[in-house]
């Protein structure tokens, strides 16, 4: 029965790739040296790579134990073996993660590691906290305001990083984190919006993008600022850095948000994702990208609001 | 009044709606029966555009879409957003604001928990207020009564009642017979794609009847021992 689920999700795994217009064997090739290369650049340049690489390898087992998807899980399997099942999805998830950590010959992080996803099988993760988490963001429109509670165990292990930085006087580490903070409000725009949500506006598609901009630029300043700040406060001589990287991280979410509503109601595909990795990597591409994503996203949204 | 003509939507080469003709006028309840996977769904996102279709449907409105309330069967929540956050977000999206939510509560629901931890039913009636609260002109309500306890059934049944007197158009499915019996003014059959029959109020006792009938042979063909 293991086999067989194990054997069905594997066949959902190659699906996505080939919905995404890629031959799996292609998909493998290109991710598997991204992957070096982007763990390689990783611990070349920061000396707390080991501790952000095991955060995200822990983040990706977070997302995979759903609450819903671990109930069906106890279901289908019995609690035993549904057991078995997690501590083999969680291993194979980390395995990438956990294969540089060794080649770096990051032993202690990797046996953590190791502990923590064997841990994660006795807990069901992403349980819905009873207790509403207050946010400083209005009501609407909803991203940051669902975003920032479903971050929100992730924004004050980054304070308490932040608080570390500060202790340190370490001004790169604290503009590092406020970098990964807007990779976080990037996130929030990572799903398709449900097509009930667009169609309930009674905008034209310019004026809602236009408020879906306003707010994302206003809760995203909202958001930086207490990181901002911090930096600031470590070295003030150096505010260009941290001016550089709120203006680019703002930039940025504008363009994911509409590149969200340029793939709309499908997830941004694989072009749209190399344009925006293009313009990562190169800042003046994200201008153009901004443009055609903004072109793009209209005639999506005509088909639906108009 | 709400004119749909040669109304048809295709799924790769899977006709649906293969032409509906419908005329929905304001002060009046319309049922839509259909067994399962005949497309009321489908129609229902259709005159909402929420999907591209092929005909003409023609209103009194410049956009239907914004004067249309729509209570889908699939309902969606925002993770780790309240119930009140959501009735502000629906209200919002058509320019209301400044609603006393507290004080149109009908169904008591506990507004400032996650909308996610409500019951199936709760969160039927979430989303029923919030199309309510946007002050619609049209409500197309698909499976309304879904998941609902009998309390709530019937003030259901008497808000319906209640659009019709305020001369709004309501175009409502339900698989509870009894419930269109009560509000429907007319009723439409979807079947092989169009609005083959329609009954009016002085015959759904005959068409109540058909179904028992035919209910009745198919469970035979069970042969359950």
């Amino acid at each position: 029965m293991i086999g067989t689920y194990f054997s069905l999700m594997a066949d959902i795994v190659l699906r996505h790739i080939r919905s995404w217009g890629l031959r799996p064997w292609v998909f493998f090739i290109i991710v598997g040296p991204a992957f070096v290369v982007f763990s390689a650049l990783l611990f070349d340049r920061t000396d707390y790579a080991p501790s952000l690489y095991a955060g995200l390898a822990l983040y990706v087992v977070f997302h995979l134990n759903g609450a819903s998807r671990l109930v069906f899980l106890r279901n289908h399997f019995g609690l035993q073996k549904s057991r078995i099942v997690r501590l083999i999805e969680n291993a194979l998830c980390v395995l990438p993660f956990l294969v540089f950590l060794l080649y770096m010959r990051d032993y202690y992080i990797a046996a953590g590691l190791m502990t923590l996803i064997c841990a994660l099988v006795f807990f069901p993760s992403q349980r819905i906290i009873p207790w509403v988490v207050p946010t400083p963001f209005g009501r609407r429109p909803y991203e940051f305001l669902t975003g920032f509670r479903k971050t929100f165990p992730l924004l004050l292990l980054l304070a308490v990083l932040m608080y570390q930085a500060v202790a340190a006087g370490n001004f790169n580490f604290a503009a590092g984190i406020t970098g990964f903070v807007f990779l976080i409000m990037i996130s929030y725009y990572s799903e398709v919006e449900e097509a009930y949500f667009v169609w309930i506006h009674a905008y034209t598609p310019g004026r809602f993008l236009q408020y879906k901009i306003k707010y994302a630029l206003l809760h995203g300043v909202i958001l930086a600022s207490p990181f901002v700040l911090t930096c600031l406060l470590i070295d003030p001589g150096q505010w260009y850095v941290i001016a550089l990287v709120v203006i680019y991280g703002l930039v940025y979410l504008v363009a994911v948000v509409l590149a969200r509503y340029a793939a709309f109601p499908h997830q941004i595909d694989l072009i749209q994702g190399i344009l925006l990795g293009i313009a990562f990597v190169l800042p003046p591409v994200l201008l153009y990208v901004i443009f055609l994503f903004y072109r793009r996203s209209i005639r999506s949204l005509n088909q639906i609001l108009l | 009044m709400i004119t749909i003509r040669g109304l048809r939507k295709s799924y790769f080469g899977n006709e649906v709606l293969k032409g509906v003709d419908l005329t929905l006028s304001p002060g009046h309840v319309y049922g839509i029966m259909g067994h399962n996977g005949a497309g009321k769904t489908t129609l229902f996102n259709c005159i909402a555009g929420i999907e591209p279709y092929e005909g003409r449907i023609e209103s009194p409105f410049s956009l239907l879409k914004n004067h249309l309330g729509y209570l889908m069967t699939d309902l969606y929540f925002f993770p780790m957003m309240t119930g009140r956050e959501y009735l502000i977000l629906c209200c919002a999206a058509r320019g209301r604001s400044g609603i006393d939510f507290d004080a149109r509560n009908i169904f008591h629901l506990p507004l400032d928990q996650y909308a996610r931890t409500y019951s199936t039913g709760m969160k039927k009636k979430l989303a029923l207020l919030a199309i309510l609260l946007q002050d619609n002109d049209v409500f197309i309500l698909d499976e309304a009564f879904n998941g609902l306890d009998l309390q709530s059934t019937l003030i259901v049944t008497e808000i319906v009642l209640e659009l019709k007197r305020l001369k709004k158009t309501v175009l409502l499915s339900s698989h509870i017979f009894s419930t269109l019996q009560e509000t429907c003014d007319l009723l439409y059959i979807l079947e092989d794609g169009r609005c083959q029959r329609s009954y009016n109020k002085d015959a759904f006792s005959d068409l109540d009847r058909q179904l028992r009938v035919f209910g009745n042979e198919g469970i035979g063909m069970l042969g359950l021992k």
